[in-house]
């Protein structure tokens, strides 16, 4: 009974030690941005331009509907690579 | 070691309510540092809890009897294997396992959602930890495993005959797992509604856990299924144990979520339908557990003694409350800006297929709640069985497996009419030709809805076949390598399209058997005294002999069965009924006790890939029944050594006169797909959570600053 008693009183020391280790000692640094939005962003505009690509060796696009199509996703794609590389510039001139 | 775990489930319950209170106050008030806090109380829960089950395992395996869950469902007897995981066959059990298992999963996420959802993280932490502290409140006043018996007992009850089967062993973590992997997209998509971030971002962190959800559904799924057909008396499709409904209606509103959700991160539209789906999809994870947990299904009466009812009951309530009262209250922030830009297009198969995902789950959902409606309305407990389900989930099924096929078909956007007539020929040919076959062979062509799912089956291998092979044939064309590495290379870059087109087939081809084996399937009840012979089928089965076992925990009588086609042999086949004694011999008496306690039966089964045979047997054991109370009444407590003489000398004279028995012969064509089909969604479902290595990597590169931009972009 006293040992278990001791080895729950070890285990609650650690744990709350642990848990609140960043309030007692905390990590100055910059909040930080979501980045995660503009990836799913930009990740989806190059996986649509890849699809589209797959569509048209699969004959699912004829080679017209493809530059039509391609030439929109990739513009998107890019003004997402952008927006997302501000965004981290922006991040890192903060920290 | 008892209060070391009782002290660990008040330890755990304690980080859960501190966890709630530290996220919600690091987002509210913008501190990090108590976010942090909160984050670390999701990964020391998990921990403390692994010690509390560690300590549950270790009594199970040393058979300490002083645990009083160990006493009721574990004994000496009981293998090592079953010791293990005798603990979730228990009500107190259950409910550790699903905390465990949540705290785990949301450990997960939360790692991964440290680092690129920070806005997000909290709030999500917030809510798994409430859910997590909901059961660990039940587990500790209400249902607590960790329970002295005092004095310990000196040989446990065992575990219940008909959960010895390895499929149970796996069949409730896996829809467990299934069930808390389903909570995570639901605490994002809250996480999402209260910070307004209901774009892709979510979606983004919890995709992987929603297909994991799925992938873990299916396999629990599966494996009770199997183990109804294996173990069970097979009462047939939609005969099964209402709670079975309960891991269905989740993974089918899963289903339709997993591609839904693809839509929004294509076009950026269905925000306020994909967040709605992935409320309910956890919302129903928790119902599941509640209709197995509080005993509603038996009846009223059954929900009212429970003791944990009431509080699941309220539990969901506050959920749906809560969850339809964040989504009016961000309805502006879920207007999707994106149109469908053509009827002919991927996205517009995706609404479809969730429109008959959703209907079905509604009907299952009314179907299985139907006995309890009837009971508040009226007072009678009216059920709707296996033909009303048929009824409203054939049509839905055919047009579900007809979309999964004309899906891979059509590109995103739009599609242009001469392609289409050029991408649908082959799969059209197929289905009409499948058509023609079924329509001249008899008895496909005497039943319709099966001709109709033979047609959109085969409409759907023809379909994802073209698909992989056109996808090849390009691969190839581009690398000069040979087929099965064009293949291969083609399935590694694509995993989550080509992994998901396998689940598809996969689906196709168990609703074939489940098709095939409910419309054409044969059954006879016969009663046979070895030497007699009965027809099923084109089958002749002959009961040979009798068989008798005596085990330690067990007693089996059965039959061999010769199974004849055309008078050729073709088996023979094994079945018995296994007898477990009830623990007090002073109940029922020494021998009685044997047939008191509960019976299982062992089937005897034949299965190919065209047709399985199937057969049970009840002995007949009245002849005997003026022997067993002989002994009964002459030995009334023999010792454990006598007791063995004595199922021997009943085995003996059951082998030597034995009496008629019934049988329950089946013939099922095709149900060995339904297993086929299974693992091929399962493979499936694996290729397409597994990571890709090559494109994470592209997308680390791309994520330094100084990196130039993936390579497909640069061309622009």
């Amino acid at each position: 009974m006293l040992l278990e008693l001791l080895a729950f009183l070890a285990v609650l020391a650690v744990t709350v030690r642990w848990v609140l280790a960043p309030v007692r000692c905390p990590r100055v640094g910059p909040a930080g941005a979501d980045l995660v939005a503009l990836e799913v962003e930009r990740d989806a505009h190059v996986a649509a331009v890849r699809d589209a690509e797959l569509d048209l060796q699969t004959g699912k696009l004829t080679p017209a509907e493809h530059r039509a199509l391609d030439a929109e996703l990739r513009v998107a794609a890019v003004t997402a690579l952008r927006a997302l590389e501000r965004a981290r510039a922006g991040e890192d001139a903060a920290r | 070691m008892l209060t070391l775990g009782r002290a660990c489930l008040l330890l755990a319950l304690g980080l859960a309510v501190f966890g709630i209170a530290a996220s919600v106050y690091g987002a509210r008030r913008e501190r990090p540092e108590w976010a942090a806090a909160g984050r670390r109380s999701v990964y020391a829960l998990f921990g403390v809890l692994t010690v509390t089950m560690a300590i549950l395992e270790l009594a199970f395996a040393r058979s300490d009897f002083s645990f009083r869950l160990v006493a009721s469902h574990s004994s000496t007897t009981t293998p090592l294997f079953y010791k293990l995981t005798a603990m979730w066959s228990s009500q107190e059990g259950s409910l550790l396992l699903w905390a465990w298992l949540l705290s785990g999963w949301s450990s997960l996420a939360m790692l991964v959602a440290e680092r690129r959802a920070r806005a997000l993280a909290p709030w999500a932490g917030a809510v798994l930890l409430a859910l997590a502290g909901f059961f660990l409140g039940l587990v500790n006043f209400l249902a607590n495993p960790i329970q002295l018996l005092d004095p310990a007992a000196v040989d446990g009850n065992g575990l219940q005959p008909l959960l010895r089967h390895p499929a149970m062993v796996i069949h409730p973590p896996m829809l467990y797992s299934g069930y808390t992997l389903a909570t995570i997209p639901f605490a994002f998509a809250i996480a999402g509604l209260v910070t307004r971030r209901v774009d892709a971002g979510w979606i983004r962190q919890t995709r992987r856990f929603m297909l994991g959800s799925w992938l873990a559904l299916t396999c629990g799924i599966l494996l009770g299924a199997r183990w109804s057909w294996s173990e069970l008396g097979w009462g047939g499709y939609w005969a099964w144990d209402p709670v079975e409904n309960a891991a269905l209606v989740p993974w089918l509103t899963g289903t339709a979520a997993l591609h839904s959700l693809m839509v929004q991160e294509r076009r950026g539209t269905l925000k306020a339908w994909n967040v709605t789906l992935a409320l309910a999809t956890g919302i129903l994870a928790i119902l599941g557990t509640f209709l197995v947990r509080s005993g509603i299904l038996q009846s009223i009466h059954a929900f009212g003694a429970s003791t944990l009812g009431p509080p699941f009951l309220a539990f969901i309530v506050v959920l749906i409350a809560g969850s339809l009262a964040l989504v009016l209250w961000r309805r502006d922030a879920l207007h999707s800006p994106a149109r469908l830009d053509s009827l002919l297009s991927r996205e517009t198969v995706f609404v479809l297929n969730n429109v008959v995902l959703v209907g079905l789950a509604l009907v299952i959902l009314w179907g299985t709640f139907f006995p309890l409606i009837s009971e508040l309305l009226t007072g009678d407990r009216a059920s709707v069985g296996p033909p009303w389900f048929s009824r409203y989930t054939v049509p839905l099924a055919i047009a579900l497996v007809l979309l999964s096929g004309i899906g891979p078909i059509l590109p995103w956007r739009r599609a242009n009419s001469r392609s289409l007539r050029r991408l649908f020929a082959i799969p059209l040919a197929a289905a009409a030709a499948a058509a023609t076959v079924g329509a001249l062979v008899a008895p496909v062509s005497g039943s319709p809805r099966a001709l109709a799912l033979f047609i959109a089956a085969t409409f759907v291998l023809a379909a994802v076949g073209q698909e992989y092979w056109r996808g090849a044939r390009a691969r190839r064309a581009s690398t000069g390598r040979a087929w099965p590495i064009a293949l291969g290379g083609l399935v590694a870059r694509n995993r989550r399209r080509y992994g998901g087109y396998a689940v598809h087939v996969g689906i196709a081809v168990l609703l074939v058997g489940v098709a095939a084996s409910s419309a054409f399937q044969q059954v006879r009840d016969v009663r046979m005294k070895p030497g007699d012979r009965a027809t099923v089928g084109a089958y002749e089965i002959r009961y040979v002999r009798p068989t008798a076992d005596v085990g330690r925990e067990k007693l089996s009588l059965g039959a061999v069965l010769d199974v004849r086609r055309d008078g050729h042999r073709v088996t023979l086949l094994r079945p018995s009924r296994g007898y477990y004694p009830v623990a007090d011999p002073r109940a029922a008496g020494t021998l009685g006790r044997w047939f008191e306690g509960e019976s299982t039966s062992e089937v005897g089964l034949r299965a190919d890939l065209r047709r399985d045979v199937w057969t049970v047997v009840e002995p007949d054991l009245q002849p005997f029944r003026r022997m067993i109370d002989g002994i009964d009444e002459r030995f009334p407590l023999a010792g454990a050594e006598m007791e063995p003489l004595f199922l021997r000398a009943l085995a003996e004279r059951y082998m030597l006169q034995p009496p008629p028995a019934a049988f329950r012969l089946i013939v099922s064509p095709l149900v060995l797909w339904v297993w086929v089909g299974g693992v091929l969604a399962l493979l499936g479902a694996v290729v397409a959570i597994w990571p890709a290595g090559a494109r994470r990597a592209a997308r680390e590169r791309a994520a330094a600053p100084s990196a130039p931009p993936p390579a497909v972009l640069e061309r622009v």
